[in-house]
């Protein structure tokens, strides 16, 4: 379970609440069967990836993977082979000799990561461990957290900002904002299915589209007008987009839901671009439409040259859409 | 930067420091030139002629009994005072790291005394203990007990003196470990909740050791200052009953004043120097501090 949010979301509140280093002022938190608000944090079988690591600087790696095991009594020859097991998992067999200072924020962050393995617990909480490493760090620790959660089988709880992680890392996802549950759900629903404005835009880079329409309806089915352009609504949502017939709505549409089209039909939106950032295989096109800022994913083999003018013409794969509410930003088009 | 004003850069620093060199030079490095000549001699502390003696100063000083026991004494402050100022500085600190009403007021009284010459904390101290009006003894007065002459006994002096002491520089070492404590990070507090670690655990696994450089800088501090100890003795028994409560500060004083030894106060003065020359290295090895840097 990953928690994503931006700063200030309550995220790693929520997950310190579960570790009981922050108490619950309302509700119930249970860890398998046991409701644990009142359990002290050492009796709630968890184990805890800080963000800063956490590891005691005046300890070797060997004392601070041993330390929790030491704190609960466990026979000497099976701390010895806890840490050792995990250590040669984690690679970090030659470090344990080492203190923390003289290691890098990666090693750290396994040490960190065998701290949290020796003592087996039922549920790891991890609190934005990679947000101190460089980027290519970050890819390779993220994929070491995943195997370890694959051969560990216990339930990672896994606190970021970073919505890249938060995809290739969960099985689901708890989306938050300003305290609140925004959504639940597995990745590929999110990305596909945002419950809410801010969901879609949350989750996605570049994110997605946002443009002010205006339902009307033509010949007895609704569409959406925004200034000149009139854009047709798919089947399956005209009964319910026909209820805010007169009415504005937000349109939510994934930069790689815009395509360029040659037609000078009425679905044809003029934009002027603004920036090109040429990738492999695809261009981002960032353009001006009737005031509004937006961001096309364009495919197209860069290598081969391609031919964007200042001016394109754009449409939108409107089965691919989403309308949201402008007063509750709820999704009405799922 | 020009070679010309790197030059004149170079002198600047030079100026700046020259005044500190000057006064330096006037107030400490003369005057300890001086007395190491003086310990040579058996100049009278005012006479214009005086004899070069050679070493004999320093060999009579190690016979001397009452060099003996003001050495001795002069160990017990240090040590006595440093020991009392760490337990109780650290209990302070610990006590005052925690949240509670009227935390900065507490934090003030603990340390007020700091800022009370000592001579004016013996003074003071003097007054609450002697035999004739002593608040103490009109205390225990009123529940019936006979007056006590609280500083006659030389152990009780030295005693008090360590107490007194100890109560007038807690303070200081409050405000170190104060420093140090909140200068550990509260995630490993956390870390360690989570690893079952309990209280008593805690402090010793994780914010004793993390002190360490607190307890140097303590523990330095405390012991030169104890080993120098000189106000509150002079004001609260001037060494007294007899030589009993002398430190070797006290006694470099009287011998030079009261018994007009110039020569030989001085040579007290250079050994007690070498003294807690020697005893302030060991602790700074004892202590390498790069031992406890994280």
């Amino acid at each position: 379970m990953v928690l994503v949010g931006p700063s200030g979301c309550a995220k790693s509140t929520t997950l310190r609440m579960i570790a009981g280093l922050e108490e619950a002022a309302g509700g119930t938190i249970e860890i398998g069967d046991k409701v644990v608000n009142d359990t002290p944090a050492k009796d709630r079988g968890i184990a805890m990836v800080f963000q800063n690591y956490a590891l005691y600087p005046h300890m070797t790696v060997y004392e601070n993977m041993a330390f929790g095991l030491k704190m609960r009594k466990f026979p000497k020859e099976e701390v010895d082979a806890r840490v050792r097991d995990a250590a040669e998992k984690l690679e970090i067999t030659e470090l344990l000799d080492r203190k923390p200072k003289e290691m890098s924020g990666g090693q750290r962050q396994r040490v960190a990561l065998g701290r949290a393995m020796v003592r087996q617990p039922e549920v790891f909480l991890f609190d934005e461990p990679l947000s101190n490493l460089d980027a290519k760090l970050r890819v390779s620790m993220r994929v070491r957290i995943s195997q370890l959660h694959k051969q560990m089988g216990s339930t990672m709880i896994y606190v970021t900002h970073d919505q890249t992680e938060a995809m290739t890392m969960g099985d689901r996802i708890t989306v938050l904002k300003d305290g609140k549950i925004m959504q639940v759900d597995t990745p590929l629903n999110l990305y596909n299915r945002p419950a809410n404005k801010f969901v879609a835009g949350f989750i996605g880079s570049p994110m997605m589209n946002f443009v002010d329409v205006t339902v009307a309806v033509r010949d007895g089915a609704a569409v959406l007008k925004i200034g000149d352009n009139v854009l047709s609504v798919p089947e399956r949502l005209q009964e319910t987009v026909k209820q805010y017939a007169g009415k504005p709505l937000v349109l939510g549409v994934r930069p790689e839901h815009i395509k360029l089209t040659g037609s000078g039909g009425e679905d044809a939106l003029p934009g002027d671009i603004l920036v090109k950032e040429e990738m492999r295989n695809e261009v981002i096109v960032y353009f001006d439409y009737a005031g509004n800022r937006l961001t096309a994913r364009i495919a197209m083999d860069t290598e081969e040259g391609h031919t964007l003018n200042d001016s394109e013409r754009f449409t939108f794969d409107m089965s691919r859409c989403h309308l949201f509410d402008t007063e509750t930003e709820v999704n009405i088009a799922l | 930067m020009n070679k010309y004003s790197k030059f004149a850069r170079q002198h600047m620093v030079n100026l700046l420091y020259l005044p500190a060199l000057i006064m330096f030079s006037i107030f400490v490095l003369y005057p300890f030139v001086k007395g190491i000549s003086l310990s040579f001699t058996d100049w009278n502390g005012f006479s214009q002629n005086f004899n070069y003696v050679g070493f004999r100063n320093y060999s009579e000083l190690f016979q001397d009994v009452n060099v003996r026991k003001a050495f001795t004494n002069t160990l017990v402050y240090g040590f006595g005072s440093t020991l009392l100022q760490q337990c109780f500085g650290l209990g302070y600190a610990l006590l005052l790291n925690q949240s509670f009403a009227m935390r900065k007021f507490a934090r003030t009284v603990i340390y007020m005394p700091v800022m009370i010459a000592g001579v004016i904390m013996g003074y003071m101290t003097y007054f609450l203990l002697q035999y004739n009006n002593g608040t103490l003894n009109d205390v225990i007065s009123l529940f019936g007990f006979a007056p006590v002459d609280w500083l006659a006994d030389g152990n009780r002096a030295v005693a008090i003196i360590i107490v007194i002491n100890s109560l007038q520089f807690v303070g200081i070492s409050m405000v170190i470990y104060l420093a140090g404590l909140q200068n550990i990070p509260k995630s490993f507090y956390e870390a360690s909740d989570i690893d079952g670690a309990g209280k008593i655990n805690q402090f010793f696994h994780i914010t004793l050791p993390l002190l360490k450089p607190a307890v140097i800088t303590s523990v330095t501090i405390n012991l030169i200052g104890g080993l120098k100890l000189f106000d509150q003795i002079k004001a609260l028994t001037n060494g007294g009953p007899g030589y009993e409560s002398h430190s070797m500060s006290t006694l470099i004083d009287a011998t030079y004043f009261r018994s007009q030894q110039a020569g030989y106060s001085a040579a007290m003065g250079i050994v007690l120097f070498l003294f807690i020359l020697v005893v302030s290295l060991i602790i700074l090895r004892m202590f390498d501090k790069r031992r406890f840097e994280y």
